[in-house]
């Protein structure tokens, strides 16, 4: 088995503003690779000058096993995301992986995928990767973002035929409000779901994990911590004594429910234990690069 | 049948087993450090620690060679003051011997971490000596001096047991473990990772961010076992009581056998986390127990440096 396989983009598609999806030819990896799965992308041309190559961790956003490529979603935050923005058609990424518990199959037919933001990623991967849920599963997409030029997928989504609620926090497209607000009316309009599926900021996957128990609503949920190397052995991913990159990313309500440090505590760059919020939004994260 | 006795003491501290989990392996925090103790090993190590916080390289910081792993992870680590909490926190928990790692850049840095690691309630400490002195471009454990040094420097300031973990990236070995030893170690594992590269052809350049790093798991194996049984042979020929834990490439019950024969007290199991997951420890032991029983040996004592005599022939 290779470990490192360096990747020739085939197709890039610009989502939003700052977002683009790279496909790379990528045979072995989508084969292997589920959805809630990761790669490592290791990033080395289209470097400013004394910019080193760098290596970050990326949700899969589609596996196209037929033509034998994968795709990844990439919102420009930091000199290596900029990097690589300027990767045109025929230029290599280096890939590992695919790394991590992706999405276990989904029992019940009416499934709500929940999304906010760049999490809406691998919730792609899950609604295109039809392995994952019966043939008559009826899918109900809720995306959310800040704002209208911050929604992501909605088109090709459109274009598939899915059912889509869209909310914005402004109001400039779909009902304004926040995505798990109008979830949560959902339910209370006496609507059934048999499982959630969601992908976002961790206060908004809490949010959803006590309305899942609430309601008694099975629900999958991929986490976010900072990543090293990839395949369990430095910690730094941990959450409580689970680690994101194995265990993880996806994880079950049942099991988030007993993590005290879900929604709460995540480790720093040097592995020190923090609050998510200290983690996640200083200006020097694994979010900005 | 009955079980043979796996237990086994290192300076006066006890063990339920004789697998310990090595350093730079999931140590960071308290719940990882149980997780891995619940899991089956005898007693754990943490991450390597330093006086203040360090990030480490920037990725890519590993990269898998066969079945081992070269790592270039740059000692990342909270800093002494924010681990001990980590500490704290699985004191209250288990009763678990905890073995701080801890390394510095001066015999200074090395006593403070000590004297913060020891305060925070570990049992034992384990003294990295693979990192560069700050005046040199040798890392402290490949200069008998300054091994000499910081080992005292140490042991002048705490009470707890001290095992210095040597470098193989040295011409002889036992001159190092020679100055741990008169410097007043208790104890001596062997080894950390060998210097090594990996070339990414596609590009003609080092992969790794820090273009060399050090190589684990089982390619290291016969090397780690020739390093325990050159220390053992010289602690054995001036009886010395120093017990030598081996660590290099330990993944089954049979690899830790061969080090007890070499002389090892005790093994400890890194990488092999990766290739067989977290029951690694279990396995182990109860290879181990396998192995004891087949043979009839009820104490992991009748194994300790068996091959020893044949080695002096």
């Amino acid at each position: 088995m290779c470990f490192l396989k360096h990747s020739k983009i085939v197709n890039i598609i610009q989502e939003a503003e700052g977002i683009k999806t790279f496909w790379l030819e990528c045979r072995e990896l989508a084969q292997k690779a589920i959805p809630g799965q990761f790669v490592m992308v290791y990033v080395y041309d289209h470097l400013a000058p004394n910019q080193k190559p760098e290596e970050v961790p990326m949700s899969l956003s589609g596996i196209n096993r037929q033509e034998g490529s994968i795709s990844i979603t990439v919102a420009e935050r930091g000199p290596t995301t900029k990097a690589i923005h300027q990767h045109k058609c025929g230029d290599y990424l280096g890939i590992r992986g695919p790394y991590g518990h992706g999405f276990e199959p989904v029992q019940g037919k009416k499934i709500a995928v929940i999304g906010g933001g760049v999490g809406m990623t691998p919730l792609l991967a899950f609604i295109e990767n039809s392995e994952l849920y019966s043939n008559d599963g009826e899918i109900t997409v809720f995306v959310g973002a800040p704002t209208k030029n911050r929604l992501l997928f909605c088109n090709q989504l459109e274009k598939k035929g899915i059912s889509m609620i869209i909310a914005t926090e402004d109001g400039s497209a779909g009902i304004q409000g926040n995505i798990v607000d109008v979830f949560l009316n959902k339910l209370r309009e006496n609507e059934k779901y048999d499982e959630i599926i969601t992908c976002g900021p961790e206060p908004m996957i809490k949010k959803l994990v006590e309305i899942a128990d609430k309601y008694e609503i099975p629900i999958q949920a991929s986490l976010e911590r900072w990543i090293k190397c990839g395949i369990g052995i430095c910690g730094h991913c941990a959450i409580n004594g689970l680690r994101v990159c194995v265990e993880g990313p996806v994880f079950k309500g049942e099991t988030l429910k007993q993590l005290s440090d879900f929604g709460g505590f995540a480790l720093d760059e040097t592995g020190a234990y923090k609050s998510i919020h200290e983690v996640f939004n200083s200006s020097k994260n694994n979010k900005n690069k | 049948m009955n079980q043979p006795d796996l237990s086994i003491e290192i300076a006066k501290v006890k063990f339920r087993n004789p697998v310990l989990l090595a350093a730079g392996i999931l140590g960071l925090t308290a719940p990882l450090l149980k997780r891995v103790f619940d899991a089956g090993a005898g007693g754990v190590i943490t991450k390597s620690i330093s006086l203040t916080p360090r990030s480490g390289h920037s990725p890519p910081v590993i990269v898998e060679v066969g079945k081992g792993l070269i790592n270039a992870m740059g000692l990342p680590n909270p800093g002494c003051e924010a681990f001990k909490t980590q500490i704290q926190k699985l004191k209250k928990e288990t009763n678990i011997p905890i073995i701080g790692s801890i390394f510095g850049f001066t015999e200074e840095e090395f006593k403070n971490t000590a004297i913060c690691m020891e305060s925070a309630g570990v049992d034992m400490l384990e003294l990295n000596l693979s990192c560069p002195n700050v005046n040199s471009k040798k890392l402290i454990g490949q200069d008998p001096n300054f091994t000499f040094q910081v080992v005292k420097a140490v042991r002048e300031k705490v009470n707890i047991p001290i095992i210095t973990k040597l470098t193989p990236n040295v011409t002889d070995i036992v001159e190092i473990a020679k100055a741990a030893i008169e410097a007043g170690t208790d104890a001596i594992s062997a080894i950390n990772t060998v210097k090594a590269l990996y070339i990414d052809i596609e590009r003609g350049a080092p992969y790794l961010t820090n273009k060399f790093g050090g190589l684990s798991g089982p390619p290291i194996k016969p090397i780690a076992l020739r390093c325990v049984a050159e220390i053992a042979l010289y602690v054995k020929k001036h009886n010395y009581k120093i017990p030598i834990i081996g660590v290099g490439g330990i993944e089954n019950g049979n690899d830790a056998i061969e080090f007890f024969m070499a002389g090892a007290s005790a093994v400890q199991v890194g990488t092999a986390v990766i290739l067989r997951g977290l029951s690694v420890f279990k396995n182990i032991t109860e290879e181990i127990s396998t192995f004891m029983n087949r043979k009839g040996y009820t104490q992991i004592n009748e194994i300790i440096g068996l091959a020893l005599e044949k080695l002096i022939e």
